[in-house]
Formats: C-alpha cells, sequence, structure tokens
C-alpha cells in the first residue's frame, strides 16, 4: 500500500476544519457562515474517505457519501431561510437576528 | 287527644309565613292579615283544643310522641321528626300561640305605615313556627334547631329596619352571642351521643342516672345552660337583649319579652331529670340567676329609653324564673314565666301605644304628662307595672312570691337567693313606677311631643285590653294555701313539686308587700311630688350612675377582651401570614427557580459563535478526558 | 350497558364534538346542554338504582388494556361516589346553563373546556383503579388550565401557572406512591394489580404504609387544600371566572377529600393512623385559620374562598376520625359544601352585574331594591354557617359528634369555627345587603327567571337534605363502614365501634398463589389489616 500516508489526509482536514471554525466564529453574515460549515462537513469527509483507504473499508466511503447528501438538503434549507431574511430586507447579520430570543 | 293537632298548630305559621313570603308582589294589606293572623289564631284555637282533650285524659296518658319519618340514621345513632306533647309543651303551646295571637292582630295596626308590612308577618309567622318546633320537639337535635330558627327568626325581627346600622348591628350581636349558646348546646349533644347513643328526650332521662357518670352529667347540664343563658339572657351573656330594642315594638313584646327569651326556662324544666343529677349546676344556674336579677335590676333604674327599661326588666324577671328553676321550684319557674308573658307583652304593647301615638319617639326626656291624652294606654301601663312589681292580687304578685318562697324553703343557699330576690324585688317596683311616671305624670317635656299624642284605635287596643285582664287576674290559678292548678297540670312532667311551707309564705309575704311599697313610694317621692327632684338628685351618685348607665361595661370589656384581639388576629394573619408566610413560602420557590434560572440565562446569549466555542471547548476538554483516562 | 363509562365519555365526546372549527355558539350551547343533561340524567338513573345497603363497588365496568402491565380501564359507583357524581354533573349542567345566560367571548372554547373538565371530575370520582384515577386527576387540570388561563382575570397566567405547579407537586410523588403501592402489593401477593378495592386487601408494613400514605395525602392536601397548602386557592379563586370557581370550589375540591377516603385511609391504615393526628391538627388550623382570614377578607370571592378552606377543614377532620359517624357525616358534608359555595359563588355572580368588583366595603344595601335576592342569599348564607336546621348543620354536627368520641378537645374547638363562621358569614350578608344603600345597581341585581332555574335546584337541594338527610347518609353507612373499619382497627379501637366489611375483600383470585412466601396467614378472605400488630 503506498501513495499519501494518512497522516496528510488529516493533516488536511484539520486545517480545513480549523479554517471552518475559524469562519463559523468570526464571521457575522448567515451566507458566508455556511459556506463556514460547509467547509467543517467538507473536512469531516477528507477524514472520513482517508480513514477507509487506510482500513480498506467502504463504510467510510459511504458515509462520506450520506454526509454529502445531508449538506446539500441542509444549505438548500440555510439559503431557504438566508434568502427569506433577506426578503424581509433585514440586515445580514446573525447577531442581529434575535426576535425569537426570551 | 290527637297529636295530629300539634303537627297543624306547628305547620299552619310556617305555611302562612311561606305563603306571604312567596306572594309574587307585595300582597294588599287586607291578604297579609288573613295570611298573617290567621293561621296565628287557629293555631291558638287548636292548641286550646288539644288542652282541652288533655284535660279530658289521665294525668298518665297525657304524654304522646308523635313520629313522623325517620329523619336520620348515622352509625348507631338514629333520629326520627317528632313532636312530644304532653302538659309542658302544650303550657308553652298556649302562651307562645295566645300572646302570639294578640300580638299579631296589635301589630296589624301597629305596622301600618311600614313599607314592608307583608315582609313582618312572614318573619313573624317564621318565629312562631320555630318557637313551636322548639318547645314541641322530641329530643335534643329538633330542640337545638328550633333554638337556632327562633335566633334566626329573631336576627331577621331585631334587624327588620335594615336600612338602619344600629338596628344592622344589634341583630349581629344578638345572632352571635346565640351561635355561642347554640354550640353549647351542641357539645352537650356531643356528650350525649358519646355517652348514652341516643338524643331522644325520653331515652334520656331514662338512660341518665346510670349511664351518664357525675363529670358527664355536669358538664351537659351546664353546656345546655350556657345555651339557655346566651337565649334567656343571663350574665354574662345578656349583652344583646338591650340591644336587640332596636326591633319593632311588637316583635320586642313577642320574641324579647314574652316567648323566645324565656326559652332558657322551658329548657331547664324540659331537662330537670338531668339537673336533678347535677348538684353544681343547678347551683350555678340558681346563682347566675340570682346574680342576673340583681344587676339587670339595678341597670334598669337610670335608663333613659323606655324599651331599654323594658328589656332591663325582661333579664330581671327571666333572672328570677332560671334562679326557680335552679332552686329546682320548676312549677314556680313557669308559672312565672306564663304570668310574665301577660304583663310583659301588656308593658311592651301598651308602651308601643306610646312610641306608635309619638311617631317613633322612645326616649323618657321626651315624655311625660301623656296620662293626660293616652288615658287608655295610661291605665294598661300601670296595670302592667302593677302586676310586674307584684303588687298584691295581680299576676306577678303570685308568681313571684311563690319563687322567694320556694327560695327560702331550699337551704342556706335559697335564703341568700331569696335576699336578693326580695331586694331586688323593691328595684323593681322602683323602677316600674319611675317609668309609670317619668311617662304619663308630670309636666310636658321640654319643646313638646313633636307630634301630638295619636290614640291607638281597636286593633291596637282590644289585644291590650285582653292582656291587661290577664296580668290582673292571671294569678288566681294557683293560690297559696289555696289551689295549684300549675303545678298539678305539670305533674306527669315534673313530679309531684313540694310547694312552699307557710312560714316561708308568710316571710316573702310580709317582706315583699314592705318592699314593693318602699320601691314604690321611692319613685313617687322622687319622680311624681317634685317634678324638678330629679334634676336636683342628678348630682349624687355620680360614679354610681355612670357605672350603672353604661350597663356595667359588658360591652365595653368584651370589646377590648375578645372582639378587639381576635379582629386584630385575624388582620394580622390575613396581612402578614397569609401575603407573608404562605405566600411567601410560595414566591421564594419561584424566585428561587427563577434566580438559578436567571444566572444559567447568561449562557444562552444567543451569539453563534459563542455556542460554537463553547461546543468546540467541550469536546476538546472531553477528548483530552478519555484520552486522559485511556492512557492512564 | 356499561353506564358508568358513558357518564364519564359523553362529556369528553361533546367536548371534542365542539373542537371541530366552525361550530356555531347555538349548536355548541346546544351540545353542550344536551351532553351535560343526559350525564346528570344518567347519575340520577344510577342513583335511583343504587344499592343503598352494599359496601363494594356497583355497576362495575372492568376491562383489561395491557394485561401484562396490569392496565385496565375500570369504573363504578358505590354509595359515597355516587353523590359526587351527582354533585359534579348537576353543578356542571347549572354552570353550563349559566353561562349560555351570560356568555364569555370564545364561547364554543369555554363550553367545551367545561365539559372536558366535567369528564375528568366525572372520571376521578367514578375510577375503580388507582392508574385511571391518576390519569383522571392529572387530565382534569388541563382544562381548567385553559379556562383559568384564558378567560381568567387579572392575575390569570401567575395564578394558572401556580394552580398547575401546585398540584403538580403533589401529584407527582402520588404517581411514584401508586407504582410503589402496586409493585409492593405484588412482592407480597405475587399479582400485580392497581384496582383499588383488591389493594385494599393488602398488608404492607407500618413504615410502606406511612410512607405510601405520605405519598398520597400530600397530593390529596394540596388539592383539598389542607392548611398549610392553601396558596394556590386565593389566587386561582379570584383569577377564574365565576362559574369556574364554583366549579372548582364545589367540585374539584372534593376530589382530595375523596382521595384521602377512597384510598388513602382504607389502603394504608397503618400510615393513617400515623398521620391521623396531623392531619387532624392542620384541618382545625384550617378551620380556625381560614374563618378568621375569611373575616377580614377584601372581596367577596376571598371571603367564600377561604371559608371553604375552613369548611373542608371539618371534612377532613371527619375522614382522619377514624369514625361511622364522622365519615358518613363528612360524605354528607362533600355534598353540602358543593352546593352552597356554588350558590353563593353563583350569588357573587348576580351581585357582579350591578357593581364594578366585588369588594365587601364598597357596596351595601342591596335588599332594599333585591328583596328576593336577599332571601336567597340569607338562606345560602344560613347555610354556610350551618345553622342548626339547615343541611350543612346536619354533616358537621356528625362531622363533630364523631371527632368527639375520640378527640374531645379537636371538636371543641372546632366549633370555634362554627361561632366564627357566623360572624364572617354575617359580614359579607350584612354589609352587602343592609345598611344604606350605595355603591351597587340594586335593580340590576334582583333575581330574574333564568336566576331562578340555575339557584333554584341548588336550593332544593339543599331544602330536602336538611329535612331528609337519610336520602344521602343512608346510602353512605355500608361503604363508609368498610373504608375506615382498617384504620379503627389500626387505631385499636373498642370493638363494638368496628363494622367489619361484608365483603370479602380482596377476592378470592387476589390471594396470594400458594409457593409465595409473603404473610399468606395474614390476608384470609374478610379480616383486613390485621398487619396492626405482626
Amino acid at each position: 500500500m503506498s501513495g499519501v500516508p494518512l497522516f496528510w489526509y488529516l493533516m488536511l482536514s484539520f486545517g480545513l476544519f480549523g479554517l471552518g471554525l475559524v469562519g463559523v466564529m468570526r464571521r457575522r453574515n448567515p451566507l458566508l457562515m455556511l459556506l463556514a460549515v460547509e467547509l467543517m462537513l467538507n473536512s469531516a469527509n477528507i477524514a472520513l474517505v482517508g480513514f477507509a483507504r487506510q482500513w480498506n473499508n467502504t463504510d467510510g466511503q459511504i458515509f462520506a457519501l450520506v454526509v454529502m447528501a445531508v449538506a446539500a438538503a441542509e444549505v438548500v434549507i440555510g439559503l431557504g431561510l438566508v434568502v427569506a431574511v433577506f426578503r424581509q430586507r433585514l440586515a445580514l447579520n446573525v447577531d442581529e437576528m434575535s426576535s425569537l430570543k426570551g | 287527644m290527637e297529636p295530629a293537632l300539634a303537627w297543624i298548630v306547628l305547620g299552619l305559621p310556617l305555611l302562612g309565613a311561606a305563603t306571604l313570603a312567596a306572594w309574587p308582589s307585595e300582597p294588599p294589606r287586607s291578604m297579609t292579615r288573613v295570611l298573617g293572623v290567621g293561621p296565628m289564631v287557629v293555631s291558638f284555637l287548636l292548641t286550646a283544643w288539644l288542652y282541652v282533650q288533655m284535660l279530658g285524659e289521665n294525668s298518665d296518658d297525657r304524654l304522646v310522641v308523635s313520629r313522623v319519618w325517620e329523619w336520620i340514621e348515622i352509625g348507631d345513632l338514629s333520629i326520627d321528626v317528632a313532636l312530644q306533647v304532653d302538659p309542658l309543651s302544650v303550657m308553652m303551646m298556649l302562651v307562645v300561640t295566645g300572646v302570639g295571637s294578640l300580638i299579631f292582630i296589635y301589630s296589624t295596626e301597629y305596622m301600618e305605615h311600614d313599607r314592608d308590612y307583608r315582609r313582618f308577618f312572614a318573619e313573624m309567622g317564621f318565629f312562631v313556627f320555630s318557637m313551636l318546633l322548639l318547645v314541641l320537639a322530641a329530643n335534643f337535635l329538633f330542640l337545638i334547631v328550633g333554638w337556632a330558627l327562633v335566633g334566626l327568626a329573631s336576627y331577621l325581627l331585631i334587624g327588620f329596619y335594615y336600612e338602619k346600622p344600629p338596628a344592622v348591628a344589634a341583630a349581629k350581636k344578638a345572632f352571635i352571642i346565640n351561635v355561642i349558646g347554640d354550640l353549647a348546646m351542641v357539645i352537650a349533644a356531643f356528650i350525649l351521643v358519646v355517652e348514652l347513643g341516643t338524643l331522644n328526650y325520653l331515652l334520656v332521662f331514662e338512660a341518665a342516672p346510670d349511664g351518664l357518670g357525675r363529670g358527664a352529667v355536669e358538664a351537659v347540664t351546664i353546656l345546655l345552660f350556657v345555651g339557655a343563658a346566651a337565649k334567656s339572657a343571663q350574665v354574662p351573656l345578656h349583652t344583646w337583649l338591650p340591644d336587640a330594642m332596636e326591633g319593632p315594638t311588637p316583635v320586642s313584646a313577642l320574641i324579647h319579652a314574652a316567648t323566645m327569651v324565656t326559652a332558657g326556662v322551658y329548657l331547664i324544666v324540659r331537662t330537670h331529670e338531668l339537673y336533678e343529677l347535677a348538684p353544681y349546676a343547678s347551683d350555678l344556674v340558681a346563682i347566675t340567676g340570682a346574680v342576673t336579677l340583681f344587676l339587670a335590676a339595678t341597670i334598669a333604674t337610670v335608663q333613659v329609653d323606655v324599651k331599654r327599661v323594658l328589656a332591663w326588666s325582661t333579664i330581671s324577671q327571666i333572672g328570677y324564673m332560671i334562679m326557680a328553676a335552679g332552686l329546682g321550684a320548676y312549677g314556680a319557674a313557669m308559672y312565672h314565666l306564663m304570668t310574665h308573658a301577660f304583663f310583659k307583652a301588656l308593658l311592651f304593647l301598651s308602651i308601643g301605644m306610646v312610641i306608635h301615638g309619638l311617631a317613633g319617639a322612645q326616649s323618657l326626656d321626651r315624655m311625660g304628662g301623656l296620662g293626660r291624652h293616652l288615658k287608655f294606654a295610661y291605665v294598661a301601663t300601670a296595670i302592667g307595672v302593677l302586676a310586674i312589681s307584684g303588687v298584691p292580687g295581680t299576676a306577678g304578685f303570685f308568681s313571684k312570691d311563690e319563687i322567694l318562697a320556694s327560695a327560702w324553703d331550699a337551704g342556706d343557699l335559697g335564703r341568700v337567693l331569696w335576699l336578693v330576690g326580695a331586694l331586688a324585688a323593691g328595684i323593681t317596683a322602683f323602677y316600674m313606677f319611675r317609668l309609670l311616671f317619668r311617662t304619663f305624670s308630670g309636666p310636658e317635656p321640654e319643646g313638646g311631643y313633636g307630634v301630638h299624642p295619636q290614640p291607638s284605635r281597636w286593633p291596637m287596643a282590644a289585644p291590650v285590653a285582653v292582656l291587661a285582664v290577664l296580668s290582673l287576674w292571671g294569678g288566681w290559678i294557683q293560690v297559696p294555701r289555696g289551689w295549684t292548678w300549675i303545678i298539678d297540670w305539670l305533674e306527669p312532667v315534673i313530679g309531684r313539686e313540694s310547694i312552699p311551707g307557710q312560714q316561708a309564705e308568710l316571710v316573702t309575704l310580709a317582706t315583699s308587700i314592705a318592699v314593693v311599697a318602699i320601691g314604690a313610694a321611692a319613685a313617687w317621692w322622687i319622680f311624681a311630688v317634685d317634678p324638678a327632684r330629679p334634676k336636683r338628685l342628678a348630682g349624687r351618685l355620680v360614679a354610681t350612675r355612670r357605672l350603672l348607665e353604661d350597663q356595667f361595661r359588658f360591652d365595653h370589656v368584651y370589646d377590648r377582651a375578645v372582639v378587639g384581639p381576635t379582629r386584630d388576629l385575624a388582620e394580622y394573619l390575613y396581612r402578614r401570614m397569609e401575603s407573608g408566610f404562605v405566600d411567601g413560602l410560595v414566591r421564594g420557590a419561584i424566585s428561587l427557580a427563577r434566580g438559578s434560572a436567571m444566572g444559567l440565562r447568561a449562557a444562552q446569549n444567543g451569539l453563534v459563535r459563542t455556542y460554537v466555542f463553547v461546543m468546540i471547548s467541550g469536546v476538546v476538554g472531553l477528548g483530552a478526558l478519555l484520552a486522559w483516562v485511556v492512557t492512564r | 350497558m356499561p353506564m358508568v363509562t358513558a357518564i364519564i365519555l359523553l362529556p369528553l365526546a361533546a367536548a371534542l364534538a365542539l373542537a371541530i372549527p366552525d361550530t356555531s355558539r347555538m349548536q355548541a350551547r346546544i351540545i353542550a346542554l344536551l351532553a351535560a343533561g343526559l350525564s346528570f340524567a344518567m347519575v340520577v338513573s344510577l342513583t335511583v338504582r343504587l344499592d343503598r345497603d352494599a359496601a363494594g363497588l356497583q355497576f362495575v365496568d372492568q376491562h383489561s388494556w395491557v394485561s401484562d402491565a396490569a392496565l385496565q380501564w375500570a369504573v363504578g359507583v358505590d354509595g359515597i361516589s355516587i353523590w359526587l357524581l351527582l354533585l359534579t354533573s348537576g353543578i356542571v349542567l347549572l354552570g353550563l346553563i349559566a353561562t349560555a345566560w351570560r356568555p364569555p367571548e370564545r364561547e364554543v372554547g369555554f363550553l367545551a373546556a367545561m365539559l372536558a373538565g366535567e369528564a375528568g371530575l366525572l372520571g376521578l370520582f367514578a375510577a375503580a383503579d388507582l392508574v385511571v384515577f391518576y390519569i383522571f386527576w392529572e387530565a382534569m387540570l388541563v382544562p381548567f388550565f385553559f379556562l383559568i388561563g384564558m378567560w381568567g382575570s387579572e392575575g390569570r397566567v401567575f395564578a394558572t401557572t401556580k394552580f398547575i405547579i401546585y398540584t403538580m407537586v403533589g401529584s407527582l410523588p402520588m404517581l411514584v406512591a401508586i407504582l410503589a403501592t402496586a409493585f409492593i402489593a405484588q412482592d407480597t401477593t405475587g399479582q400485580l394489580t392497581f384496582t383499588i378495592s383488591e389493594l385494599r386487601g393488602v398488608s404492607f408494613t407500618e413504615t410502606q404504609s406511612t410512607w405510601l400514605f405520605a405519598g398520597f395525602a400530600l397530593a390529596f392536601a394540596i388539592k383539598v387544600p389542607v392548611w398549610p397548602f392553601h396558596g394556590w386557592l386565593p389566587d386561582a379563586y379570584r383569577a377564574a371566572p365565576l362559574v369556574v370557581t364554583a366549579v372548582l370550589a364545589a367540585v374539584m375540591s372534593k376530589a382530595g377529600v375523596y382521595g384521602l377516603i377512597r384510598i388513602g385511609v382504607p389502603t394504608f391504615p397503618d400510615g393513617a393512623e400515623n398521620f391521623a393526628i396531623i392531619l387532624s391538627v392542620l384541618a382545625l388550623v384550617g378551620i380556625i385559620y381560614g374563618s378568621l382570614v375569611a373575616w377580614r377578607a377584601p372581596t367577596m370571592r376571598m371571603l367564600v374562598g377561604y371559608s371553604s378552606l375552613a369548611h373542608l377543614g371539618f371534612i377532613v377532620l371527619g375522614i382522619m376520625a377514624f369514625d361511622i359517624q364522622a365519615g358518613q357525616g363528612a360524605v354528607l358534608q362533600m355534598v353540602n359544601h358543593g352546593l352552597v359555595v356554588a350558590a353563593a359563588f353563583l350569588i357573587i355572580g348576580l351581585i357582579n352585574r350591578g357593581t364594578a368588583g366585588d369588594h365587601i366595603d364598597r357596596i351595601g344595601g342591596i335588599a332594599a331594591g333585591a328583596p328576593r335576592l336577599a332571601v336567597v342569599f340569607l338562606f345560602v348564607s344560613m347555610a354556610a354557617l350551618a345553622i342548626p336546621g339547615s343541611n350543612a348543620f346536619v354533616g358537621e354536627f356528625f362531622i363533630l359528634t364523631g371527632v368527639f368520641r375520640h378527640h374531645v378537645w379537636i371538636a371543641v374547638l372546632a366549633t370555634i369555627g362554627v361561632v366564627l363562621a357566623a360572624v364572617y358569614m354575617l359580614r359579607l350578608y350584612q354589609t352587602a345587603m343592609n345598611g344604606p344603600a350605595f355603591g351597587a345597581n340594586s335593580r340590576a341585581i334582583e333575581l330574574r327567571p333564568v336566576d331562578y332555574v340555575v339557584l333554584s335546584p341548588l336550593v332544593g337541594a339543599m331544602l330536602v337534605i336538611a329535612l331528609w338527610p337519610a336520602s344521602i347518609v343512608g346510602s353512605t353507612r355500608a361503604p363508609v363502614a368498610q373504608a375506615v373499619a382498617p384504620a379503627q382497627i389500626a387505631a385499636e379501637r373498642p370493638a363494638d365501634q368496628i363494622e367489619r366489611p361484608v365483603v370479602p375483600n380482596p377476592p378470592p383470585e387476589a390471594l396470594p398463589l400458594p409457593g409465595d412466601e409473603p404473610p399468606i396467614d395474614e390476608v384470609p378472605a374478610p379480616a383486613v389489616g390485621e398487619e396492626a400488630s405482626p
């Protein structure tokens, strides 16, 4: 078994996750936050695929596919919400979306 | 003898009252008169018939218990709706329906100008029903029911003029003091149920000598006497009766003089089997009666309101009856009860004619010299005064002397009480003649009467005339050394009562004639000879007069010692305990929950990044912990 | 025909029917009145057919549901519960009639909630099974939550929350106690059952009995309420609409005392005996405390509400005396208090017609303009203060007789409450009705024909009970004797006061199976509660 060792898969995954995390924590625009969440999900996918290759087990690949499907669904809902908020002509700033806060 | 008659007598006044009450609007006055007075008179006639029937029976057959249905069976206790018709109850029925009928007839005229004509007769009818239930009941439970219902009727009629705050307050006071009495009787009933398992008179009296311990029987009799004292206005539960004079005068005559307030005497006579087993309770009864009759007589000497004078004299006269009952002279007590009903009703009704004639004035200061205008009332009142003072030959003379003579014969305690009673007889003569002189003789009051005194018409005059005759001659039914109709009549109930000895009779006769003469003469000298003399004497004995005018400050003490502290306690409980403690606990729990929630709430700041940060820190922390645990 | 089930389900079905959207007000009224009326009629027919001498449940309707978990639907009536069913269905019917004449906003919902509440109460009183009892106990809260929370007056949210939380605090321990009872009983008898009558025969140790009783008693004490668990009462009574207050005070308060006599005392005699004095003293304190506070209460509702606290104290006293007379008196008093307090609240509703608020001191002299109302009010006041001759007197007299037999001083002190009752009821009656007229439009208050429809059944029932209390008391003897007998044995009362239950209890099939080691010989057929002397 040769090729890129698992270590680099994980480093890539870790790096992407860190980027996504920083993005979620720093950004206030819901669109960008969604992107950052996608980044984190995909970092997890890379890790899954990497492990699957390491152990010669397709479960990880299948799970990555499932995650992609879920992510797609999530993006649809998320974007829908963002568009709905945008239609209300409200600022696209998650900190100000607090009308449900008790 | 037909016991169903008793049911009809009992039911008729209620029927009349219910019909009046249910009448959709104020019925015509003539109809009210028919529905009010009719049942009363018929009741009286039926009672008289019952009496005649009973006369025809053997004395052993004169007791009938008429049971209609079983009211309740609870646990092992069974109580029937039943009436006990015997000489004692028939005697009371005669007094109630007889005097009642006269007062009803009188009221048709007296209340003529009142807006609530119908309500008056409905409530009076309800009273008569309750009173008859009281005297006819065959067990303690229905006795208590009747006892409380007369209290209710009395409450309603004292507060008849319900727009007047004093009347409302007086009604409330009467009701509450009577509730205290009711409860004492209820507790007595508890003891009887627990110890004997029955409330039926006959069964209780039969079982009492063996079934009740000494302590129990004393407790029962004392508790019953508390009830009697509350109803009959004996010290220290007497304070409601003078205030009760806020009611219309016919009410005062019927309820607060002739019938209801004497129920206490009836109760003691009815339960005399128990009192005979309870010497201490009997002594307590006699002493209470003596204290009451003396205190009330002294207070009556300074009262200015005519009806209050009569109220205090009622308390005093009932004191005589209670004293007699306590000393075991039940026949004498019942005898005085009857004659007192005659002459006290007479006094109230004739004074009522004066009040009616003066359009409601009741103060002695607004009277005087009325004998010239209201001759009939003058004569009638004079007869009543003679009778209550015990002038020889009148009704009060025979009955009061029999009480005193019985007291003379009743041992050392009896001699002391005899002295008190004889002294009070003199005071009685004094205050009653004072009332007579200040009302009817002397000059007119300064400023005139306010209205011209109007003589009364026949519906008021006729009953007064009948009562005057009874007050004059009604005493002759029992004459010492002559005949003893009352004692004979009551024999099936109270047993053969020993009549006072000759010495007692003579000593009492001489003494009472002397004290009455002295009392009457004193009143004459002070109030009749020289109109200015009362004013000259007013400066003397100021402190004593104040004490008497304040009625020995019983009300004051009760207010300070009982009512006030209880109200403060209630106020405290409502203001502090309820909102402070009970609600405070709840609010404390709430604020605890809320406070902790507020603390945790700070974490929920709504910023996604904080949540993410906390979550990631949690994951990292848990991972580190896991790693540490695994590698350890 | 499963009559009892029908009685319970009919109002429930009607409530669901009203939930169909677009029900018009008129339809809603007709459905509600029909359902409540039919239910009442069926209760009446049961009352007539009831065997008045039997101790056990009659007209039992029992269906197993999940037999492994011993879950079942079991309802029935006896000489105690029939009167509470009658009271419930009657008072709710009258309440619905009164509502129809003065409709609230969102009337359809109001009627539906009332009917659902009625079903809950009926089910509670008819339950023959602990789980059924518990379900109705909790389910009843839902409609009342909405009735107070949506139709109430100022402070309703706070009042509702307080009411619900209070009740839940009590009922959750009760749930634990119910499960514990069944499992402990399973340990001794080998059979899992929630049927109340079967659990009655089970022997618990004194510790078990005490804790289980405590678990139930807390829930009951809060519901009654017993002092000092009455914190929810003033707020709920103040905030609820008057008709709802009437139902709360007249019927729902009986749930607690009913639970005591149906479950607490007969099932856990040792525990009940251990708590007898504590509960009696709390009841006594409640009597005097409630009376005093009622005397100073500012509004009519509060006055009547606190008087309820006092009156229910008498009922608790009667039950905890373990005396047949007192118990029968207590059952009678449950009915009496329901009638009196419902009438009192309805009258306050009438007075509210002519005044802004119901502050006692701000109105007076209504009698002059409303003499008919004054008569009815006086009648109800006299019944409320239990004047001898009234229906309430009968109940209180026999309760106190029974209490007097065992605890002389508690009975004597309780009579103070009767004196105070006179004081506060006269304050209510006199300040509102007598004196110079002010503060109220008494013409608007005077009784109208519909008011007679609502009030005369109550007044008539009070009169009937006063004249013929045997009508109710007669049927309570056997059930009450059976209910208190174990506790009497536990309290070591003289044998002549105890009436052994006639019905074999528990029934033979609930007896321990051979091979089970628990105290077999202690559960013979008729003997109950012999564990008092283990």
